[in-house]
């Protein structure tokens, strides 16, 4: 793939295995492949949206992107410089543009600090501001994310969920970064509160042209939220495209499956009645051939064999599936 | 429409250091006979409490201290003990979060079922009756080879199958109700949909009454066909599911519709303003009028009753009086 300006990050063939031991000698006895093999470009000032069930390894991909796991092979480019032969101080030079926002903000904020420190450590780590400076710093991003003065002296438990998902979003921009990863931010949130953080992370976004990367398995939250959509099973993407390929020209048979699981929260909404068959395959032993070919309508003898590619359909909607000529309409 | 269980005015209240939880303010509904009814809102809303209180599961520090829960015409909060366990036993079935928190690890599956018929059929827990049942049911909620599965430790399931085994567990007994506690919230959304999907077709073919306590809506749009709208521990509004969608009355329930993204949703999402009342403190008259932007002087004095507008579309807020 060809660096342009345009493409903040270019993941190429990213693997994240993770060593399963067991036996009394703890042998390594078998990998489970939490990312096998992804090819991904995030573009600037873009919400790509990072869908599937749990254990297809969105989250792995969301960490293993910032280093906070090192990958097993495959490399990670942002803004042109390569992540994964970076050195340390370059690593931490890089770390000031990119961060992460937690799916659950009642264990990703440290107990026993008050607001003001967990929101200015990232400034204390990576500049040479004076305290006064910070404390600054920390309260216009804390207005700017929706809270008052007078909580940075407070701790994490005197607050509600969303305010705490509030306080992550503040440590999260409050060193401008380019990119932030946003792994099931408001899952763990009521509705109402959902709304008001998905509307803040939008603010934010258009206010300090952030890109993102938005974990989730909620497709209403990616309608409302994404340009694109990345659809992923058992360490792969079967599926890429613009959001409006992705929900009204669902392609692999997954992605119409998963479609219509979700359930909608709008009586009225039509769709497809698919029922999903069997079970998620153990990832350490995923199927042979296409992975989805267990659960499938579609499959024949070569998904049993032959892995699919991510193939172009037409303009930025890829799919990997034998039979994706088929199914598309 | 035959009512089945009656709900009124139901209070229950937990004691705790911070002072006494009113968690239950005058809740009061009905169930029709062969209903697939929702009860939803957010977290603290007392949905949980209502179906623990109706099945009088509510320990200490918990108390019911008011109210009635008429099924079948008997009023549960009366009956003895005894009498509580055979309607348990028999009567009213529920299902939990966590499949496998609620069943016993060390027994195998097939016995647990067993032991769910014979209680509530007073047979012997060997008899061949007995496990003809166990068999026909783990084949009835999709599990295939009921004999090896009855073999099985719940360690041995995923998730999905220890929630059918929960289902089965329940239904086997012909309830006359299922109560369904979020059934869905551990799983995975492919398996969600399973689930869901078979407890809907058992209940209807089966012809009996489930009620599902969620906090998806999603659920309640797609799945349910009437819904109870709690809000701090008070019924805001009950109605089918298509008019609750279409005409909201309450102002939580709009706020709450609004709130969430569906497909297509465009421009910025509608939010409620504030947040949800600590149930220690709550706020005087009705429990939302802090937050509601149609709050009059008589919102904050006065608990608004539960009032019929329209046919089955029931809302409790000074606005329609």
């Amino acid at each position: 793939m060809v660096t342009n300006n345009n493409v903040l990050i270019e993941i190429n063939s990213l693997k994240k295995y993770f060593p399963v031991r067991s036996g009394i000698f703890l042998r390594v006895k078998k990998y489970v492949r939490a990312v096998d093999g992804v090819d991904l470009v995030i573009k600037r000032n873009e919400t790509l949206a990072l869908v599937g069930e749990s254990g297809c390894g969105k989250t792995t991909i969301g960490r293993t992107i910032l280093h906070l796991t090192e990958p097993t092979d495959g490399e990670v480019v942002f803004e042109g410089k390569n992540l994964t032969n970076a050195s340390k101080e370059e690593l931490m030079q890089l770390r000031k543009g990119m961060q992460i926002v937690f799916q659950n903000p009642y264990t990703s904020l440290h107990p026993r600090k008050l607001v003001k420190d967990i929101v200015g450590e990232p400034l204390k780590i990576h500049t040479n501001l004076s305290s006064v400076e910070i404390l600054n710093k920390v309260k216009e991003t804390l207005e700017s994310v929706g809270l008052r003065e007078e909580h940075m002296y407070r701790y994490p438990h005197e607050f509600s969920g969303g305010q705490r998902q509030r306080i992550a979003v503040a440590r999260a921009i409050i060193l401008k970064p380019k990119f932030i990863v946003l792994d099931e931010p408001t899952s763990a949130l009521d509705v109402s509160v959902q709304a008001r953080i998905l509307n803040l992370l939008n603010e934010l976004k258009e206010e300090l042209s952030l890109t993102y990367l938005f974990i989730t398995h909620d497709l209403a939250v990616v309608d409302y939220m994404a340009d694109r959509v990345a659809v992923m099973y058992l360490g792969k993407i079967v599926e890429l495209g613009k959001k409006d390929d992705i929900f009204s020209k669902p392609t692999h048979p997954y992605t119409r499956v998963l479609e219509a699981a979700i359930p909608i929260p709008d009586p009225f909404f039509k769709k497809e009645k698919i029922l999903p068959k069997g079970e998620v395959p153990d990832p350490a032993n995923p199927p042979k051939g296409c992975r989805f070919h267990t659960r499938c309508d579609y499959s024949i003898d070569k998904c049993e064999k032959v892995e699919p590619v991510l193939e172009n359909i037409e303009g930025e909607h890829y799919v990997a599936c034998h039979r994706w000529r088929e199914i598309y309409k | 429409m035959e009512v089945l269980l009656s709900v009124k005015n139901l209070r229950t209240i937990f004691h705790t250091y911070r002072g006494v939880v009113k968690a239950l303010n005058g809740v009061s509904f009905d169930v029709y006979k062969k209903d697939f009814l929702g009860i939803v809102g957010e977290t603290g809303c007392g949905k949980s409490v209502t179906s623990l209180s109706i099945m009088r599961l509510i320990e200490e520090p918990g108390e019911i201290v008011e109210g009635s829960v008429v099924f079948d015409g008997r009023d549960l909060l009366k009956l003895s003990e005894e009498e509580m366990q055979k309607v348990r036993a028999k009567e009213i079935s529920m299902i939990f979060q966590e499949p496998k928190m609620a069943l016993n690890p060390v027994l195998k599956i097939g016995f647990q079922i067993a032991e769910a018929i014979s209680t509530a059929e007073d047979l012997s827990i060997k008899s061949k009756e007995v496990w003809e049942k166990v068999y026909e049911i783990l084949r009835a909620v999709g599990l295939p080879d009921p004999e090896s599965m009855a073999e099985k430790y719940p360690h041995e399931l995923s998730g999905g199958m220890a929630q059918r085994i929960m289902i089965a567990m329940g239904l086997v007994t012909k309830p006359k109700l299922l109560i369904a506690d979020e059934p869905t919230s551990a799983l995975d959304v492919t398996i969600q949909a399973q689930i869901l999907h078979l407890i809907k077709e058992l209940v209807s073919e089966m012809d009996t009454t489930a009620m599902i306590i969620t906090h998806n809506l999603g659920i309640v749009a797609e799945y349910c066909e009437r819904v109870v709208i709690m809000y701090a521990g008070n019924v805001a509004e009950i109605g089918d599911v298509k008019t609750i969608f279409k005409e909201p009355l309450h102002p939580y329930t709009k706020g709450l519709i609004k709130a969430v993204p569906v497909i297509g949703t465009k421009g910025k999402l509608q939010t409620i303003k504030g947040i949800v009342p600590d149930l220690v403190n709550p706020p005087s008259g009705c429990r939302f009028h802090p937050r509601c932007e149609h709050a009059m002087d008589i919102c904050s004095k006065e608990l608004p009753p539960i009032k019929e507008v329209k046919t089955g579309h029931f809302v409790a807020c000074h606005l329609y009086n």
